[in-house]
């Protein structure tokens, strides 16, 4: 049975209205975990990530002596998601049989849809990269390659959920030259490479400007562990879009290619017997005929 | 003349050469490749050239990215743009790959049965003043709240009116009277929750594990057990039944498996003696020659009695099974589950004598 919390003060009100479902989101948040057993090695990469995410992130520094293993056990990661309301979370641990692991996740209403385990092969930090830092939470291009994404039903998964990651705000418009950094993921033989690249934009005296590209870190190999994907029932039910944004199509209605709106109009059959034709001596209506 | 035309269609050429060879170093042509340029994301699907990868991994990695990230740059300038705070944007279509949701699409808000009621009607809420003028006081006062008008505390004296004790305290009478209302409206909110809460169909409630801070109830573990009974393939016809001494809660444990497996239909045997088919062959016949027809508004009466007992039940057997926590005497603390509340605040009434059941009950009976 649910609970019903009934706030206390105006302020707790305010607070727990706020956490209501929306019918528009906002943009995702993510809570970095750490677990009791994390080296100093996963924690900067944790870091890094972190790194990419702002503002939308919260790290939560202070790990105890709490062992957090979401493939064991998800209800810690469940409840710190839900406290922290964060959809999204990053939880770093390392062990002997699982060294330098990181599971990546995300939850749907308060409860684990996908999770990933990845263990970092390669890592090359964003600080070894001496270019200047990108700006907090500029938009990034995402650039995913490689067959795999494509043919393996986890990878596929990954993919996606690393979009929902990085994707950041929701924009209407985007200003082409604020464009800073550009994530590109390339699963090449099982491997994920992760890399990132700062931009730098040229003007050619075209519309379109030339865009160089400096490495700037974190580089990161990530392989795929073990990995829990979300039931297509529940992932369905995730992606069901509420019927204020569901565009409706409009009948009818067309527009040119020089922005003039058409309309058509269907309308009942005409009503032919009060037709004026033309006036003839002949066909005069006689008083016997009428 | 000639010569400056000359010139300006020299110019123009050399222009027109120059943006060329600008674009050429820009423009880049793919195929295989999905784009949402809502998101600003690229999905390249051409194969990779595996050797290049495997020899110069960094620098095969870092031209791919070129290549894909001008692509995209170019088809982001393609779209319209507009201008913003003094800058040009491209507008961003929407996205197009399914991203989740983090939770789950809002629900409209059950209403409360007074809001049924009064859409029923046809009543609509007249908005009224916040402020009212107090004859007495002679100035602007709130309708409710704080100082609010004809407040309780303005009272120095009340008359005892003559039907009643000259010794009664009219002025705990009236707090009283307030408490009672206060409790009345908690009440109706508590069963407008559970009116939009109410769960329909099984008369088992579902299965859910707890976290492991709370203990189940008696009743839950005793759900939780009906329902494995007939979570077999043959609805726990074969299972084994509890040791003997245990006869009580087996017949319980029984009975509720009886009702979450649904009905199955039974069929008689076509080789029963023919007597009592003749019987009741006879007894239909009988019936339709006697003209006994069907009187519908009994039948209606007998189907709605029966549904407002399974009501009553199904609700008695709620409250019974918060009563043994209450008993404990876990206090109410911040989270408190409405049936719990409900339970406290009929406690706290009986004890002050309060709320001696104004307003209809309906089938939640205190005992």
């Amino acid at each position: 049975m649910d609970k019903v919390i009934k706030p206390k003060t105006a302020r707790g009100k305010r607070k727990l209205l706020q956490r209501e479902p929306k019918v528009i989101e906002g943009p995702k948040n993510c809570v970095f975990l750490r677990s009791s057993t994390i080296n100093q090695f996963t924690t900067d990469v944790m870091k890094d990530i972190c790194t990419l995410k702002k503002p939308f992130t919260v790290f939560r520094n202070k790990h105890g002596n709490k062992l957090i293993l979401p493939f064991e056990d998800v209800s810690p990661v469940e409840f710190l998601c839900k406290k922290y309301e964060c959809p999204l979370f990053v939880v770093g641990s390392h062990s002997k049989k699982r060294a330098n692991n990181i599971v990546m996740g995300r939850t749907f209403d308060n409860q684990v849809l996908d999770m990933f385990e990845l263990g970092i092969e390669n890592y090359k930090p964003m600080a070894e990269f001496k270019i200047p830092k990108i700006a907090i939470g500029s938009k990034p291009l995402l650039i995913f390659g490689g067959e795999q994404f494509d043919e393996q039903e986890e990878f596929k998964r990954f993919r996606n959920f690393l979009i929902d990651f990085f994707v950041g705000c929701k924009l209407d418009g985007l200003r082409l030259s604020g464009v800073e950094h550009v994530i590109q993921v390339v699963a090449h033989e099982s491997k994920i490479l992760f890399r990132c690249y700062k931009v730098r934009l040229s003007p050619t005296g075209t519309k379109y400007s030339k865009l160089e590209l400096e490495e700037m870190g974190p580089r990161i190999d990530f392989s795929l562990r073990r990995s829990k994907l979300a039931s297509d029932d529940l992932l369905k039910k995730s992606l069901k879009k509420p019927a204020e944004v569901r565009i409706k199509k409009v009948k009818n209605i067309k527009k040119s290619k020089l922005g003039t709106t058409f309309g058509r109009i269907h309308m009942t059959r005409q009503d032919y017997s009060g037709l004026q034709t033309r006036k003839m001596k002949g066909l005069k209506k006689t008083a016997a005929t009428s | 003349m000639a010569a400056i035309d000359c010139n300006i269609g020299s110019i123009l050429e050399q222009i027109e050469e120059k943006e060329k060879e600008a674009l050429k170093s820009v423009q880049i042509e793919k195929e295989l490749v999905d784009l949402d340029l809502g998101l600003c994301l690229m999905v390249d699907n051409n194969p990779l050239d595996s050797n290049e990868l495997r020899s110069k991994k960094e620098d095969y990695l870092l031209n791919l990215a070129k290549t894909n990230g001008q692509f995209l740059m170019n088809n982001l300038a393609d779209l319209e743009t507009e201008t913003v705070e003094g800058y040009t944007c491209v507008k961003l279509p929407a996205g197009k790959t399914p991203i989740p949701r983090a939770l789950p699409i809002p629900k409209p808000k059950p209403p409360t049965k007074w809001e049924t009621y009064a859409k029923e009607k046809g009543i609509q809420h007249k908005k009224r003043e916040k402020l009212v003028w107090d004859d007495v006081a002679k100035q602007w006062k709130p309708r409710y709240g704080y100082n609010r008008i004809n407040s309780t505390k303005d009272q120095w004296v009340v008359e005892v009116p003559q039907n009643k004790d000259e010794n009664t305290d009219m002025f705990e009478e009236i707090q009283e009277a307030k408490r009672e209302k206060v409790a009345k409206n908690e009440f109706q909110r508590l069963r407008n929750i559970a009116r939009a809460n109410k769960i329909k169909g099984s008369s088992l409630t579902p299965v859910l594990p707890k976290d492991g801070k709370e203990k189940e109830t008696r009743d839950e573990v005793m759900n939780a057990a009906a329902v494995a009974r007939v979570s077999t393939a043959s609805l726990g016809k074969f299972d084994r039944k509890l040791p003997n001494g245990l006869d009580k809660i087996e017949a319980k444990l029984s009975s509720k498996a009886a009702k979450a497996s649904g009905k199955k239909r039974k069929f008689e045997s076509n080789f029963d003696n023919i007597d009592k088919e003749k019987k009741r062959y006879s007894d239909i016949l009988n019936k339709i020659d006697k003209g006994d027809k069907i009187d519908g508004n009994k039948a209606l009466s007998i189907i709605t009695q029966k549904k407002i007992n399974a009501a009553v039940k199904s609700d008695n057997e709620k409250t019974k099974g918060k009563d043994r926590k209450s008993k404990k005497g876990k206090k109410a603390g911040k989270r408190v589950s409405f049936h719990n509340r409900s339970q406290q605040k009929k406690k706290q009434m009986g004890s002050k004598g309060g709320f001696k059941g104004k307003s209809k009950g309906g089938p939640r009976k205190g005992k």
